[in-house]
């Protein structure tokens, strides 16, 4: 097997809370708290978990928009946590983010153009003409007309908008784009525009994509591989088609129960699984496993241990006392 | 038959001279969800607001009646609707800590329409709304009542604002996108609360929506509306089974399916949804439609029956069902 492109290990985000004398901490919030992931070459991994499961700190860490507290991400074999600014700054080029709002994510006073050529700009690279003619070229990889390089952000719609956000993190041809939400804040009938887009992209260009995503319908549809996260950790992980059919961790379970069908008579007819309560507050989560407050299936031990991901099946872990317990018994 | 709760008969509404909803006539019958879809832009928010009394100010109603029951809402005196919103018509909306008197008790927030409709400020306001928080399914309701909404998540605060729309029994809720701000495991959570409500109290509910699968899982009825107009109206089932106009049939085909087949291309709808003031002539959905031809750039299809069980505003229902 060859070196994956991207891999986190025990990564951990810990944010401070404020509010003893001095300002000092009372407290930590753990956002991200030990996670370790994998994206292989022209693979798309899809986060999946609720708002305030940590999957967009973990995302902004993996990019250096966020310092982690600990652990190690490398890129393509180096390590860039603890690389120096020049060794962060080459690898810009290297991995890029789309994010959910393309309209707070584009500067209204410059052109399209002008947006799409800053990241070559900022690198120095190519002469003013050659940055042109890449702008040019990247309108037309996204599906957009290149005279209208021109024309300012607010002359575009939302999906015109996202694809040339698209158009600007492949300006410098990198190798993985993280997209963090991409789709949620479009139409339902541009959705599908820009789902196309980003596959075909992956396929011509050979690009990597972290997604990160609440919808699950999504996820199944688009990504090769999935990481459900809850409250800073992973509890299970696989290859989309086994952890959509049977699901191991029973949070994935009720995640995946939880979505609606677009088909009246599956959705009447199936069993859903409805957690009771909220996500716990991540400042003062429970000991031992983190869903043990929402769990169906918990027993003492859960409230006692924190559950490791264990293998369940071929390049498929999930964390689970019951489900998926650490010490096997063989056969 | 069921008794009409709402109707609505050729409603217009103009923001600035520009049309933003164009003749929007349906029916909610008494224990009945209805669900308006459609996308942002295409009237759906107005038309809820327009039923409330509740337009922004740079919008008017500009035709059409709203009857509640046999009452004629936009007949009755400013007084006269404020006496029954709250009481016999309630909404609730997309952001509920946003929607929620920061400065006001859950309790207090709760109990205020009972105060001001049933005049039972002598009897036990707090006790009343601290039994509508558990009928919502809020843990702990006695603590719960007298916190404010940032003591509160955001699914419990949709809750306390369902305890709010329902603690006079409406007979009309307006759900304007219930469920879009919170997660799907709370989402679940507040679609069967909201369906155990129906059932117990009859409450006619008016959802609207742009999810699929929300519809699917809800609503009696479904009514499609694009750029200002109703454009296709049936009960859920036929619906989904097959679409009588495109925008419909597109609409539900672009959605990636927990069974569908993984990376396959979706079908995708061309173009965007045209701005209000910039509507074109003829049908609406025109520019972007494949089956669009002469016709349907000079006229505009009215919405007629189809197949028994709904209505479609298509010159070409019948090519609807092969286009894909």
């Amino acid at each position: 097997m060859s070196a994956p492109l991207l891999s986190v290990r025990d990564l951990k985000v810990h944010f401070p809370i404020r509010g003893g004398p001095l300002g000092k901490p009372v407290g930590w919030v753990k956002a991200v708290d030990g996670v370790d992931l994998d994206i292989a070459r022209g693979e798309s991994l899809a986060l999946v978990g609720e708002s305030g499961c940590g999957k967009s700190t973990l995302g902004a860490a993996i990019l250096g928009m966020q310092k982690p507290t600990g652990g190690t991400v490398s890129f393509d074999g180096k390590e860039i946590v603890h690389g120096d600014a020049g060794a962060r700054r080459s690898l810009s080029r290297d991995m890029q983010i789309v994010f959910q709002d393309p309209v707070s994510a584009l500067n209204p006073k410059l052109t399209i153009g002008e947006s799409i050529a800053e990241p070559l700009a900022i690198h120095g690279v190519g002469s003013a003409r050659e940055r042109r003619e890449r702008v040019t070229e990247l309108l037309s990889l996204v599906g957009l007309h290149p005279q209208h390089a021109k024309r300012k952000p607010n002359a575009f719609s939302g999906g015109q908008r996202q694809r040339i956000v698209i158009a600007r993190a492949l300006a410098l041809n990198p190798e993985l784009l993280i997209l963090d939400e991409p789709v949620s804040a479009l139409d339902v009938s541009i959705r599908s525009q820009i789902l196309n887009l980003l596959l075909d992209l992956q396929k011509r260009l050979g690009l990597s994509y972290l997604f990160i995503s609440h919808d699950l319908s999504v996820v199944r549809h688009f990504a090769d591989r999935v990481a459900v996260m809850y409250l800073g950790h992973l509890v299970e992980t696989g290859r989309t088609e086994d952890v959509f059919a049977r699901p191991v961790h029973p949070y994935t379970e009720a995640l995946l129960s939880a979505v609606p069908l677009p088909d009246p008579a599956a959705q009447r007819s199936r069993q859903r699984i409805v957690l009771k309560g909220d996500l716990p507050s991540p400042a003062n989560p429970p000991a031992g496993c983190k869903f043990v407050t929402r769990c169906p299936l918990a027993e003492p031990v859960c409230r006692e241990s924190h559950p490791p991901l264990v293998p369940v099946g071929e390049g498929w872990r999930a964390a689970c006392h019951v489900r998926a317990p650490a010490a096997a018994p063989s056969g | 038959m069921t008794k009409t709760v709402l109707k609505v008969d050729d409603l217009k509404v103009s923001i600035g001279g520009d049309p933003v909803v164009d003749g929007v006539g349906f029916e909610v019958a008494e224990g009945e969800i209805l669900s308006l879809v459609g996308e942002s832009g295409c009237g759906k928010s107005m038309t809820a607001f327009s039923i409330m009394g509740l337009l922004p100010r740079a919008a008017t109603m500009t035709g059409g009646r709203v009857l509640l029951g046999q009452t004629d809402l936009h007949a009755l005196s400013q007084t006269e609707r404020r006496k029954l919103r709250g009481d016999e018509l309630a909404m609730i909306f997309q952001e509920p800590v946003a929607s929620l008197n920061p400065l006001m008790t859950i309790g207090r927030q709760i109990a205020e329409s009972l105060v001001v409709h049933r005049k039972t400020g002598g009897r036990d306001p707090r006790r009343a709304a601290i039994a509508m928080l558990e009928e919502v399914g809020i843990p702990e309701p006695e603590i719960r009542c007298d916190q404010y909404p940032f003591e509160l998540s955001g699914g419990m605060c949709q809750r306390a604002m369902i305890a709010m729309a329902l603690i006079c029994r409406p007979r009309l809720l307006i759900a304007d996108e219930p469920t879009t701000a919170l997660d799907v495991t709370i989402q679940a959570q507040i679609l069967e609360l909201m369906k155990r409500l129906r059932a117990e109290t009859g409450t006619a509910i008016l959802l609207i929506t742009h999810d699929m699968g929300v519809v699917a899982d809800m609503a009696d009825r479904v009514a499609v509306m694009y750029a200002g107009r109703v454009i296709e109206e049936a009960p859920v089932e036929a619906i989904f089974a097959r679409q009588e106009h495109p925008y419909t049939r597109l609409l539900l085909s672009t959605i990636p399916r927990l069974d569908g087949k993984p990376k396959a291309t979706l079908p995708s709808i061309e173009g965007v949804v045209p701005d209000i003031g910039d509507w074109p002539a003829g049908c609406r959905f025109n520019p972007r439609c494949p089956l669009a031809d002469a016709p349907c750039i000079e006229t505009q299809p009215p919405l007629a029956a189809r197949r028994d069980v709904g209505l479609a505003a298509c010159w070409h229902s019948d090519r609807v069902e092969a286009m894909l």
